[in-house]
């Protein structure tokens, strides 16, 4: 049995394959590794996984005759969900496309799925566009004045700030998919990762920090209607809605 | 744009569910709106495109104000630390992700791309959810803003209201709506006026007078401690000018001498209490929030047309073409109405700094012309710190005019437009279209000349009538010249030693001819006349008894050069000696103050004289001091006639009006009515004085008019 330190990008899909497995339940259901790793699919970077030593299997087959093996491979998948803030709420999609490797998925609906990845691959790619927004709509006008009116009545073209930019395209953006470098929910980079993917502006980072609190009270502000003074704003507080949120 | 976003996903395992939620990032502001004291809410807008998961607040009112910076307490004008009129700003962003990377609230007053004030928002101000804007850690904001040279206070102020308040934001992401904005006000509560201490006046020049423009003051505070905000008051300008010779009637010398006394007319301090209006709607002195807010002070001619058809034909001129109109003495004649002598004068105010008093001899407040159209009217500023901070003033200084009558505006000059024009600033009637928190309106200040009566003497009790002064009064109360009766009833009679002294030292200083006129004895004790002299028969028996023969003593009496060849040139020759004696025995008792004072004997001379009353002028009057000399019974006048329209006429005579033409001694004098012949001023039984005498006594110039009174009128 070999120890297989984890890298960026691992998870037992793609240590399996790599260590010539074809599925990962060979070595997951390793004891040690089953216990240690809750979901084979995210592992934190720098862990020790157990592979287990291939076993061989012994077949009686006779001679001059020709027999096939059958490999059962089982698929990997890559699975996306776009959404707005709110989870729940898939934003208006003009076009949006997942490529991985030589595989391509498009879709509108908001979920993109490739049900048979190469585990190996570590990069892929997320390509959203979305609808256009709205028309301009001009602001409501100002409560109408009468004769002598004191204070006088505002007079909205009276002002000369400068006037709304407002975009006649839906935004494009790029995803740079890392994958496999989810890490579990269990750990500040795991949280922070996920805040990341669910849109925040938030440093991925092994330790607690004023941007990482204020990515969580962020996150408790909205997600979870709190704003209560003695919260700690820590990525404990949160690790167990935002599994949910984002994994499910 | 695109957006390029990192995302660390995990595969899922054949047996697994995982799924990868990849966000969108989204912002937007939901809303900001200014809360004041009370409850005051300003209304929040957006682009009507705008969406957030939440919507934006529909409370709030677009007529929402507050005063910002520090207040007096109206009780004692000082800074009162405790009363202000703080406010919060309050925004809710859409923020759920944290992704706005920019924010900031600004101020914009109207017609300007610049803010005048910015505060960028950060860290924790940018959070999801409602917030009230922090001012060194406190939640109320007193309008203090950034140093900015449109506003030296650093306190928004109500010369640039209205504002825009606008939270304006950006981030990576999808931000549906990138801005609100609300508005709010700085607001005039109201204006008062009140008189400004009569310190404040320039330093006059000397005159003989003296003070006269205090003494206008003095009579003002004693109509009311403030400007009358109806009805009329009376500005009473002190005009105790005579003339020192029969010649000066025959000049424009009331109206030059008026002029060098009044000048461009008298200056009366009026000063406004400016308050501002509390976001709770209460009256609050805001001194840091008025800027340099321009005060405009306007007048009207409220003058109305006089009943004597000559007056009334002469006001009438360019009645309705002047700016502004009315009928106040046109600068033509004298007067102010369509002059380019200002009634607001312009002032130099405070300089740079306020000073910690007002200052004595200067006023305090600046004060500039409006530029065209409203030319007429003048602006003022307010004071920002100080005695006199949050009021305005100026120095209000009408025409000389007698019967000139004027109303007083002043306007918070604020509303203009994109090219800066005052909406106010235009020539049309007043009153202007303003709403009544702007504006304070006085009464009517009516100008009125005046002249004091000082003393009334008669010769002795003898004398028994007295003429009634209020009767006198009320004939110059129709030229607007108030004769104020400051003997308070008190008659003075000559003591009989100094009348008998006075006499005979004049007496005696005349030649032995004259002296022998007079009666021997005490001329006190002998009556009510103004001297007793010998008949002419008794004349020539005295002669006599000096010794004279008979021959000596006829031919002297019927010698016509030496005047007395009959009786009629004896009284003749009487009357020329009784007016120098009376004159004599009188003038001691003139009074020393400026102004008028009446003699009073029954007859000049005791043998029988047609003078009614004299208006002689008293030693050393210079020109402030006069007597008349009413030597005249009710009796000895025309049915129809007495003793008042004498002393009306010789009153009359001293204030510069000669006799009609028809009496008098330049015939073809032009300074009467030509259309009526009982002026006053006639021989005729008097009506009244004639328009022309009215007009020269409110102070017009006779030499602009003309005797026809069509001919001084002009539409």
């Amino acid at each position: 049995m070999a120890n297989v330190a984890s890298s960026a990008g691992d998870c037992f899909s793609r240590i399996a394959r790599i260590q010539g497995f074809f599925n990962y339940l060979s070595v997951y259901n390793h004891a040690d590794n089953a216990t240690t790793f809750p979901n084979p699919n995210q592992i934190e970077e720098g862990s020790t996984v157990k592979v287990p030593d291939k076993q061989m299997k012994a077949f009686n087959l006779p001679l001059d005759a020709e027999k096939k093996f059958k490999i059962i491979r089982q698929k990997t998948k890559l699975r996306i969900k776009i959404c707005m803030a709110d989870a729940a709420q898939t934003p208006g999609i003009a076009k949006a496309r997942l490529t991985i490797g030589a595989k391509k998925a498009a879709d509108t609906t908001g979920t993109l799925e490739i049900d048979d990845i190469d585990p190996t691959l570590t990069n892929a790619s997320l390509t959203v566009v979305l609808t256009n927004p709205p028309a301009y709509v001009a602001p409501p006008p100002t409560t109408a004045g009468v004769a002598n009116q004191y204070p006088p009545p505002i007079v909205a073209p009276d002002f000369d700030d400068p006037k709304t930019v407002w975009p006649k395209e839906g935004e494009t953006i790029v995803w740079n998919l890392q994958v496999g470098s989810l890490e579990p929910h269990t750990v500040i980079r795991g949280v922070l990762q996920r805040l990341e993917n669910l849109g925040f502006a938030c440093p991925v980072q092994k330790v607690e920090d004023a941007p990482t609190r204020r990515a969580v009270r962020t996150y408790r502000r909205f997600v979870e209607s709190k704003v209560a003074p003695n919260d700690t704003d820590a990525v404990a507080d949160i690790q167990a809605n935002i599994r949910a949120r984002h994994d499910d | 744009m695109v957006i390029n976003r990192t995302a660390r996903v995990a595969r899922t395992a054949h047996d697994k569910t995982h799924l990868n939620h990849l966000g969108v990032p989204e912002f937007g502001v939901v809303e900001i709106q200014i809360k004041g004291q009370g409850g005051s809410l300003s209304k929040c807008y957006r682009d009507g495109s705008s969406t957030t998961s939440t919507a934006p607040a529909t409370t709030g009112d677009d007529t929402f104000h507050f005063a910002p910076g520090p207040q007096y307490a109206a009780a004692t004008w000082t800074a009162d630390p405790t009363l202000k009129d703080d406010v919060q700003i309050v925004y809710k962003l859409h923020n759920p992700q944290f992704a706005i990377k920019e924010a900031k609230i600004e101020i914009f007053p109207r017609f300007s791309k610049n803010s005048v004030w910015t505060r960028e928002l950060k860290d924790d101000e940018l959070l999801h959810g409602e917030h009230t804007l922090q001012f060194n850690a406190q939640d109320n904001w007193d309008g203090k803003i950034d140093a900015h040279a449109d506003y030296p206070d650093q306190f928004l102020t109500v010369e640039h209201s209205p504002y825009k308040l606008k939270l304006t934001i950006s981030g990576e992401g999808v931000n549906t709506s990138p801005a609100a904005w609300t508005y709010f006000h700085i607001i005039i509560a109201k204006l008062e006026l009140e008189y400004g201490p009569k310190t404040v006046l320039p330093a006059q020049a000397a005159n003989m007078e003296g003070g006269i423009h205090t003494e206008t003051y003095d009579d003002l505070i004693a109509q009311g401690a403030a400007p009358p905000t109806g009805g009329t008051v009376k500005v009473f300008l002190k005009s105790d000018i005579f003339k020192t010779s029969s010649d000066d009637m025959f000049k424009n010398q009331l109206f030059t001498r008026h002029e060098t006394l009044w000048g461009d007319g008298p200056q009366i301090p009026l000063f406004c209490k400016v308050w501002v209006k509390s976001s709770s709607d209460t009256d609050v002195v805001a001194y840091k929030a008025l800027g340099r807010l321009k005060f405009m002070w306007d007048w009207e001619s409220t003058s109305v047309a006089s009943p004597t058809g000559f007056t009334a034909s002469a006001e009438k001129y360019l009645v309705n073409k002047t700016k502004p109109k009315g009928r106040n003495c046109h600068d033509k004649r004298g007067g102010k109405r369509a002059s380019n002598k200002p009634v607001f004068p312009a002032q130099a105010g405070p300089g740079a700094a306020t000073p910690a008093a007002l200052p004595v001899g200067s006023f305090p407040f600046e004060v500039v012309a409006v530029d065209k159209p409203r030319k007429w009217a003048a602006y003022s500023y307010a004071w920002n710190d100080g005695v006199a901070a949050s009021k305005t003033g100026v120095i209000f200084q009408p025409a000389r005019m007698a019967g000139d009558e004027y109303k007083v505006t002043v306007y918070v000059n604020q509303e203009y437009d994109r090219k800066k024009k005052y909406k106010l600033n235009v020539d049309t009637d007043a009153p202007l279209p303003s709403p009544d928190v702007l504006k304070a309106v006085t009464g009517d200040y009516h100008i009125w000349r005046r002249v004091n009566v000082r003393k009334y003497v008669k010769k002795n009790n003898s004398v028994a009538e007295t003429i009634n002064l209020a009767t006198v009064a009320g004939e110059y109360a129709k030229a607007f010249l108030e004769l104020k009766d400051l003997t308070a009833g008190s008659i003075t009679y000559v003591a009989e030693a100094d009348w008998n002294s006075r006499v005979t030292a004049s007496v005696n200083g005349r030649s032995a001819a004259l002296q022998r006129m007079v009666s021997p004895g005490n001329q006190h004790a002998k009556g009510g006349n103004g001297v007793y002299l010998r008949t002419r028969a008794e004349y020539r028996v005295a002669y006599l008894a000096e010794g004279a023969t008979v021959a000596v003593v006829d031919a002297f009496l019927n010698d016509p050069s030496n005047g007395m060849q009959d009786d009629d040139h004896y009284e003749k020759k009487g009357k020329t000696l009784g007016r120098g004696v009376v004159s004599d025995a009188f003038s001691p008792e003139a009074d020393p103050g400026s102004g008028c004072t009446i003699f009073h004997c029954d007859k000049l001379i005791s043998i029988g004289c047609d003078l009614l009353g004299w208006a002689y002028d008293v030693p050393g009057g210079a020109g402030n001091r006069c007597g008349f000399l009413l030597c005249a019974t009710n009796a000895d006048h025309s049915a129809g006639d007495n003793i008042e329209n004498t002393a009306t006429h010789e009153f009359g005579h001293h204030f510069f009006l000669p006799h009609t033409p028809d009496a008098g001694e330049k015939k073809n004098y032009k300074a009467h009515d030509s259309s009526i012949t009982t002026c006053i001023m006639s021989y005729n039984v008097p009506t009244e004085f004639c328009g022309f005498c009215q007009l020269r006594l409110r102070g017009w110039s006779k030499n602009a008019l003309k005797p026809a009174p069509s001919a001084n009128s002009k539409t």
